[in-house]
């Protein structure tokens, strides 16, 4: 099912076409480094772990931005450029080809999440220290691979139609909104609260919280807790995205859309 | 060539389009591309698939190399289902497709080999050594670290061409691999084909030119709106045309009308006119061109023509009969 | 100068189908519509956190409201330079006897519409539910503000869209822009929280002066007192199209010279 010398590959691939051309990454870095900064101008008055909390979901929300617009636009990339009818008639699986590339999308996300750091220790004089580094370092791999796997569940839509961009384009906001990662959830409706809980970045922003400030745990799910859920949305969202990348495939192979752009 | 062991077997393969399924706004109608078509290919042939515009070229070649899935009727390749086997197939098969896309533009030519040999798992230790030969087999061993977008049509097509071959394909298909090219590029690109036909690699290939099929094909299928109206070798298609003979007529005023007009005369197959800068030839297929002459010429008395003369029947006309003929 | 006006209707037109060749009319609409208001939701629940009183939700759903706009306005604009390189029709474009500033003016006046609809649909949001209170507000002030905010907000987004004719990066300028308005433009909270020397860069953008006016008109203010700001508006916006126009200019010239028309 997963071929890791395409996934190798894929990153590689994706790598290079960032070095060529690296001001690409600006547009899904921009939206969620203004937003953490907006909040951060808007926190002012608060200070302290108040504070914390804001960079760290500035972080994720960081992460998240370059998910939706890097991996899910993976595929839409080589329906562009013709290039998806020439990787589907390799063996290698698209799914396999698609997570390479959202892994490489991911670690980029880590530069955002640098960016949201810097500026809130530089420009607002924000002490990042945290609490537990291995515990954070941890979270961080976790929140990262749970967003590339999240990446490729969006990916495999493009394999059917390019209308897919669009509809992540919705998703964008909903989800800055839903993972409550600079306010607590608590502040949300009832009613969406089901929608915060299989994302994987609504834990993984809890883990990184645990992990940073002393004695959060507004859900009371302990650092493990947290991490586990993390684990858990991200190997649910994989098989999912496995499952979805068959049978979308078979049906673009039904309806010839492979091609059209 | 012949008593070949057959590798591409094809029966009664027809696939028709689904209306497009649109979330929003309506979508399209249903639309029959291929109707039906049947026929082998042998070990180490140039097999062609010859046919105008939308004559469901395409769409073959797809439903063969596992990208599309028939509606009905089956296609094996190598002995393998083309529909149920595509893990144990493709790895023994590649398809390049002519036209500038299909490149990764931001990567080096080199960069794009590498790329696809390892979707291929093309072995570690010989990877290396294998792009180096195919950028040297298709000439472009010093635009190799060039990224692709600065290619030219021809170098990208020719990039194509060594993509297909990364894994040794044991068939290799090959959608108007000489689309674009200028024709010394083009007379490059059918010299490399035919070598690689006598390197023992099967080959079907599809065109839209005539010349070509005739040059390169050993065997081919005209095709048109989905059906196959012959097949045989390009000697053979030109025997169906042997005893009949060619009324040209150049001239100033020629039309669709008049083309409709020559070809409703009795005793006419086929009727062709080329559209050229302020004039027009008309080519048509008749079984007595002497007798026809005077009528033709009666029909055509204000078209401003310049010239009428007879001709021996190309490969090109007998397509125009077998496609448009009556 | 007719010839100039059929290309401007023409490309509305072409702006319009192929939009709506990929996403179709609903989809987009839909997309705009969710982002502008997800977007205000977000801030809204920061600003109600966060508590501080000079930015209360109410405040905060006002700003997002009318930069709504900007989605169209700017970033649409802009963004059309890029797809056009991308499907390779710019070379087509220029090519034909219309001047490249004609064919953006028809994709501004398409995305106008489109802005209008966005923003009007937002500040009903922001009044439903998030405490935005309009009920003072001059209905023919009101319009007459957004309506100068969008004119220079299109004159803005075709000085960036401009680039896009010469570079490929006008599509990650547009964004920058597209995002920057919330920082800079008082959408979320008063400009003068900004350090001092960010200030200046504010009045750059025709967006701090639309969402002051609207603010003003939601406030009770009439025709007479937005005035001069509705005339700051006029002017900063028929000073970026005239920039437009010779930057275009300048630009096709440049382009042709480097053949980056089809670069992408
Ligand atoms: N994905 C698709 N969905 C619907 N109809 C299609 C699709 N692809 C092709 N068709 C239709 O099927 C018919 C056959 O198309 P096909 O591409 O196979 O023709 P072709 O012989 O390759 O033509 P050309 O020489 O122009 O490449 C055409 O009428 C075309 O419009
Ligand atoms: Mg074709």
């Amino acid at each position: 099912m997963i071929d890791l010398r395409a996934m190798k590959a894929s990153f590689k691939q994706q790598s290079i076409h960032f070095f060529v051309d690296p001001q690409w990454v600006i547009p899904s870095i921009i939206a969620p480094f203004i937003f953490t900064t907006v909040t951060l101008f808007l926190f002012r008055h608060a200070g302290g772990d108040l504070l914390l909390y804001a960079v760290l979901g500035g972080g994720v929300l960081g992460m998240w931005g370059n998910t939706i617009h890097s991996s899910s636009w993976s595929i839409g990339y080589d329906r562009m450029n013709g290039t998806l009818e020439a990787i589907m008639v390799t063996p290698a699986p698209l799914s396999s080809v698609v997570f390479g590339r959202c892994l490489w999308n991911s670690f980029l996300g880590l530069l955002n999440a640098l960016a949201v750091f810097i500026v809130a220790e530089f420009a607002f004089g924000i002490d990042v220290t945290v609490q537990d580094p291995l515990g954070f370092v941890v979270a961080m791999m976790a929140t990262l691979l749970s967003l590339s796997v999240l990446g490729m569940v969006f990916g495999a839509f493009y394999v059917v139609t390019r209308a897919s961009s669009a509809f992540f384009q919705i998703l964008e906001f909903p989800i800055y909104v839903l993972s409550g990662a600079v306010f607590p959830l608590m502040n949300l409706p009832d009613w969406s609260r089901p929608f915060s809980y299989v994302i994987p970045a609504t834990w993984g922003a809890e883990a990184l919280k645990i992990s940073t400030v002393a004695g959060h745990d507004s859900m009371g799910l302990g650092y493990y807790g947290a991490l586990g859920l993390t684990g858990l949305t991200t190997v649910a969202f994989l098989l999912i995205s496995l499952w979805l990348f068959t049978y979308l495939e078979g049906r673009a192979k039904v309806n010839g859309t492979l091609v059209r752009y | 060539m012949n008593g070949g062991e057959t590798v591409i077997v094809v029966r009664d393969l027809t696939k028709v389009y689904p209306a497009a399924a649109r979330l929003f706004g309506d979508g399209g109608r249903e639309k029959l591309a291929v109707d039906h078509v049947s026929f082998d290919v042998r070990r180490g042939e140039i097999f062609g698939l010859l046919g105008p515009n939308g004559a469901g070229k395409t769409t073959t070649i797809k439903m063969l190399t596992t990208l599309l899935i028939p509606t009905s009727g089956s296609a094996s390749v190598l002995g393998l289902d083309a529909v149920r086997d595509p893990v144990k197939l493709r790895p023994r098969i590649n398809l390049v497709s002519g036209g500038e896309r299909g490149l990764y533009f931001r990567l080096t030519g080199r960069q794009n080999l590498e790329f696809f040999s390892d979707m291929y798992r093309v072995p570690r230790e010989s990877k290396k050594a294998k792009i180096q030969y195919l950028l040297d087999l298709v000439g472009l061993t010093e635009a190799a670290d060039v990224r692709v977008e600065e290619y030219s049509r021809g170098m990208k097509q020719r990039l194509h061409l060594a993509r297909g071959l990364v894994n040794d394909p044991e068939v290799l298909f090959l959608d108007e691999p000489t689309l674009g090219l200028d024709p010394e590029i083009s007379r490059e690109t059918r010299a490399l084909i035919r070598r690689l036909s006598e390197e023992g690699m099967t080959i079907m290939l599809t065109t839209h030119y005539m010349f070509e099929a005739d040059e390169l094909c050993d065997r081919l299928a005209i095709i048109s709106e989905g059906v196959i109206k012959a097949m045989g070798s390009p000697y053979s298609m030109k025997e169906s045309v042997r005893n009949d003979s060619i009324i040209e007529i150049e001239a100033r005023e020629l039309g669709e009308a008049q083309r409709k007009e020559l070809s409703d005369l009795p005793g006419v197959s086929a009727v062709s006119i080329q559209f050229l800068e302020a004039r027009q030839l008309a080519r048509i297929v008749v079984d007595d061109a002497p007798a026809l002459i005077p009528t033709v010429a009666a029909l055509l008395e204000n078209r401003k023509v310049i010239s009428i003369r007879v001709d021996q029947p190309t490969l090109e006309d007998a397509y125009i009969k077998l496609v448009n003929g009556k | 100068m007719l010839e100039d006006i059929t290309g401007v209707k023409a490309s509305a037109l072409v702006a319009m189908r192929s939009q709506f060749a990929v996403v179709g009319p609903v989809l987009w609409l839909v997309q705009i519509l969710s982002t502008a208001l997800f977007q205000m939701w977000f801030f809204v629940l920061v600003s109600d956190f966060a508590g501080d009183p000079g930015a209360t939700p109410a405040y905060v759903a006002l700003g997002n409201a009318v930069s709504a706009l900007t989605y169209s306005a700017v970033y649409g604009v802009t963004m059309s330079a890029g797809a056009e390189k991308h499907i390779g029709t710019m070379a087509t474009i220029m090519g034909t006897p219309t001047r490249m500033f004609y064919v953006f003016l028809g994709k501004g006046a398409y995305q106008s519409i489109i802005g209008m609809f966005t923003v009007t649909v937002s500040l009903g949001f922001a009044s439903l539910f998030f405490g935005v209170d309009l009920s003072g507000a001059n209905l023919v002030a009101l319009a007459a503000v957004l309506l100068a905010t969008c004119f220079a907000m299109v004159g803005f987004g075709m000085v960036i869209g401009s680039v896009g004719v010469y570079l490929r990066s006008s599509m990650i300028l547009g964004s920058i822009v597209l995002y920057l308005g919330l920082l800079l433009c008082g959408v979320n909270f008063p400009i003068s929280y900004l350090p001092w020397w960010l200030q200046p860069a504010s009045y750059v953008f025709p967006l701090t002066f639309g969402v002051q006016a609207v603010r003003d008109v939601a406030a009770g203010a009439g025709l007479a007192e937005v005035a001069p700001l509705l005339a700051i508006m006029l002017s900063i916006g028929a000073a970026f199209f005239l920039m437009a126009y010779a930057l275009f200019n300048y630009f096709e010239r440049l382009a042709l010279k480097r053949g980056s028309l089809d670069m992408f």
